[in-house]
């Protein structure tokens, strides 16, 4: 099977370059770095084949020109086939597959750099785990490299006293001034709660809606919204919430992003949270051929000494044929420390919530603990208008189809499925902009006046909008179609069946900026819609 | 197989039938008594004008169209279907039919002139030069920018309203515009099968192919460029190649298989 190497958490040392693996990931990317944007071995390169803004231009995108260094980033020379560039899966169910290939391409390079540099051979690509450090590692704010590490020993390569190549001035965190954390109630974990890879016509499941012929429908799945999207949104930012986009950080933009070096122990964890829910909760990927066999054309990725390695979605599913594996997937106190679930507390939820439904408690108990596949997704309401979200908090009544409110209040009654009542799905569908540093926290019904903060029982979920301008752009991969997010407001919805309160024939959904937005912000929700999905 | 992939493929295979179905009466005419008064058949402008009249050549563009173009349409559709409530679904696909058959049988009807004209304008000897400069037309259009923003267009969508006449009217106006991009993306390929002297079906089951794959790539920059024969080809080679799983450069294959790839509950 060959080397099996293993990725680790960073153990963040407040910038004094005390894990080797963040020392030789430095090594690596400066030596990448060195090289021209049109070498595929470049980090340019493989920036670009995330996305870049090189060959294509956008009025209201920074180009690569315009980036302030550090880094330097080179806009030329351009390579004669640019074909692999561009590549990035967003708002489909290729999200994480496509990008597990991307990473272990880079790991591939970086090891191969490290290795001639005098660096391990056994060295794997760290992880940032936000969920129990929500501060950046220091490592990566430091504008230069010490001249020698904790051990006394010279930084390695010579680098000592250089610019910290894992440094990146356009980076800007929660509050605009380049202190980068995850604030609290940020990001959550709760995709890891999805028992299903794709969901239905309501929602996204663990990771992403169908897009087999086309990206039509680009359902964002739960991984790829929270904490992926958060995260991107958060680190990116922009200079002191200004409405420029020229003072927007590379994180936020998809065609910019991979240019920094924390994107990759970004995405690092969320290929950990992906396997973790494969490996440690036992949850099932599609063995669909259409996400199996990916889309057409084949994904392909440069790898050393080697033509252009091409993947699909099964080729890397799984993580144990694959050569790395997690520390966390080997110790689960890492894992119960990050607050994920673990396979033993897995559902006794459904029962939880059929005795709050009102089921007798001993019946309740000798009912099935797991949710049933879904049946049928159906509308159950929508705005008549698209809303507009400016500065402040935005309001959007969602009226209710009678007919179908009855079906749901009659399962929620448990009358008509007493095992298996209704779950309900907020969508924000057609999500367009040019403007998208920022999360949206999504409240339901929360009273007139009162401060969401307070209410966290009215809280759906957040959404960060990454790439909305990409996926606002005509000629974009969503064709000008916008993002589209799902939530689960079962249990709000729950409570306001048992309110009494359900069958006032409307929802207010409430849509509040994590932080206020710059003036000439233009985000437009182009519907909201509420579903029903029976089991 | 998921909830949505069921409905997803129940619905695509609907389409194939009747687009199936659009194929076989499309060849039993051709293969009849008429069939020098075919557009799909070949023979002179004057032989066409004389014994085809417009119901006859309404019908096989309509013909046409259904074992074309259906397939084409299974996106919009579903997202039509996953899009409005339950009880409407069907009428609201009906007037999303509506909308784009409207355009595509003027289009139908300009085309059709077309064919008449450059039947009636080339010498009998040269029966091949109209599908020579169609063809020639085509390739350039296939690879303009033009059509890159046609294609674009054919894969954008705003959401529609859920409830009552303006439910119906989204519908419809999604008909409207998706025929369209679609016409404006398709047109000279249309052409192309129908000013042939001979092999139309053979053209138009290759521009049906291209049609139908050219619209897995995502929207994109416009340029000049080819665009849809090499996905194409590979969609074909996958169809008949299979899915065979692949290793890392310099790696064994997998022994075995995690169960949570083998069994799926998704």
């Amino acid at each position: 099977m060959g080397q099996q190497y293993t990725r680790n958490d960073i153990s963040d040392s407040g910038g004094n370059f005390s894990d080797p693996n963040v020392v030789w990931y430095a090594v690596g990317v400066h030596a990448m770095m060195q090289r021209s944007l049109s070498d595929p071995a470049s980090w340019w390169y493989f920036a670009a084949i995330h996305g870049q803004w090189v060959t294509q231009t956008d009025p209201t995108s920074r180009s690569w020109a315009q980036v302030n260094p550090p880094p330097d980033v080179p806009t030329s020379p351009v390579p004669s086939d640019t074909s692999l560039w561009d590549q990035c899966q967003h708002g489909t169910w290729y999200f994480v597959p496509w990008h597990r290939g991307y990473l272990m391409a880079l790991e591939a390079q970086l090891r191969q750099d490290i290795v001639a540099a005098g660096g391990p051979a056994t060295w794997a690509l760290p992880y940032w785990n936000y969920f129990q450090n929500p501060q950046m590692p220091g490592d990566f704010a430091a504008t230069t490299l010490p001249a020698t590490l904790p051990d006394g020993s010279p930084f390695p390569a010579g680098l000592g006293g250089q610019t910290n190549p894992l440094y990146v001035t356009d980076r800007y965190g929660p509050d605009g001034d380049g202190n980068i954390y995850i604030p609290q109630g940020g990001i959550s974990a709760d995709c890891l709660n999805d028992s299903t890879y794709t969901g239905t016509s309501a929602n996204g499941g663990f990771g992403g809606g169908i897009t087999t012929f086309s990206h039509f429908s680009g359902l964002t799945g739960g991984l790829e919204s929270n904490p992926h999207n958060n995260v991107h949104v958060i680190v990116g930012s922009t200079k002191n919430n200004s409405g420029d986009y020229t003072e927007e950080g590379l994180m936020i933009d998809p065609n910019l992003a991979a240019l920094d070096p924390i994107f990759y122990m970004h995405h690092c964890l969320i290929d950990l949270l992906w396997a973790y829910w494969n490996v440690a909760l036992g949850r099932s990927n599609p063995s669909d051929p259409a996400w199996v066999n990916g889309p057409t054309p084949e994904f392909a990725m440069p790898w050393p000494q080697s033509q252009p390695w091409k993947y699909t979605p099964g080729d890397v599913g799984n993580i144990q044929v694959l050569n790395y594996t997690y520390d966390m997937l080997q110790n689960t106190a890492l894992a119960a420390a990050s607050g994920f679930p673990s396979p033993k507390a897995q559902p006794v939820a459904l029962a939880a919530r059929l005795a709050h439904l009102g089921a007798p408690a001993l019946e309740a108990a000798a009912r099935p603990q797991i949710v049933a596949p879904p049946r049928a997704a159906e509308l159950l309401g929508a705005s008549t208008s698209s809303l507009i979200v400016n500065g402040g908090v935005s309001r959007a009544s969602v009226k209710l189809d009678s007919t179908v409110n009855k079906k749901l209040m009659s399962s929620l009654s448990l009358e008509s499925t007493p095992d298996q009542p209704d779950q309900v799905f907020l969508k924000l569908e057609g999500i367009t902009g040019t403007r998208g540093a920022t999360v949206l926290d999504v409240f339901v019904n929360l009273p007139a006046g009162a401060n969401p903060a307070e209410n966290p029982q009215q809280k759906a979920g957040s959404v960060g909008l990454f790439g909305l301008k990409q996926a606002s752009d005509k000629n974009g991969k969503h064709g000008g179609s916008g993002l589209t997010f799902s939530l689960d407001i079962t249990s709000i919805v729950d409570d306001l069946h048992l309110g009494k309160t359900l069958d006032a024939g409307s929802l207010d959904v409430l849509l509040v900026p994590y932080r206020p937005l710059p003036a000439g912000t233009d985000i437009k929700v182009g519907r909201v819609s509420v579903y029903r999905v029976t089991h | 197989m998921t909830l949505q992939r069921k409905q997803h493929a129940r619905l695509f295979t609907g389409v194939l039938l009747v687009s199936l179905a659009g194929w076989i009466a499309l060849l039993t005419r051709s293969a009849g008594p008429s069939m020098l008064s075919s557009t799909m058949c070949g023979g002179t402008a004057s032989q066409l004008m004389e014994s085809a009249g417009p119901g006859h050549q309404a019908t096989n563009w309509v013909l046409m169209l259904l074992a074309m173009m259906l397939p084409t349409l299974v996106p919009p559709v579903f997202f039509i279907w996953q899009s409005s409530f339950t009880r409407v679904r069907v009428a609201l696909v009906a007037l999303f039919f509506t909308g784009f058959g409207l355009v595509w049988l003027l289009v139908g009807a300009g085309l059709t002139g077309a064919e008449l004209l450059a039947r009636s304008l080339a010498p009998p000897s040269w029966s091949w030069l109209p599908a020579m400069v169609v063809g020639l037309v085509a390739l350039i259009w296939q690879a303009s920018p033009a059509k890159q923003i046609c294609l674009n267009r054919c894969q954008s969508h705003r959401p529609l309203a859920a409830f009552g006449f303006a439910a119906g009217r989204d519908a419809f106006q999604m008909g409207l515009v998706h025929g369209l991009w679609c016409a404006g993306s398709c047109w000279v390929a249309m052409l192309f099968p129908m000013v042939l002297p001979s092999g139309h079906h053979a053209a138009m089951a290759a521009v049906t192919v291209l049609m139908f794959c050219e619209r897995m790539d995502p929207a994109a920059r416009p340029s000049w460029r080819w665009r849809g024969f090499r996905t194409s080809f590979l969609w074909l080679e996958r169809r008949f190649r299979g899915w065979h799983p692949r290793v890392l450069p310099g790696r064994q294959p997998a022994v075995a298989e995690a169960p949570w790839h083998a069994s799926n509950t998704t």
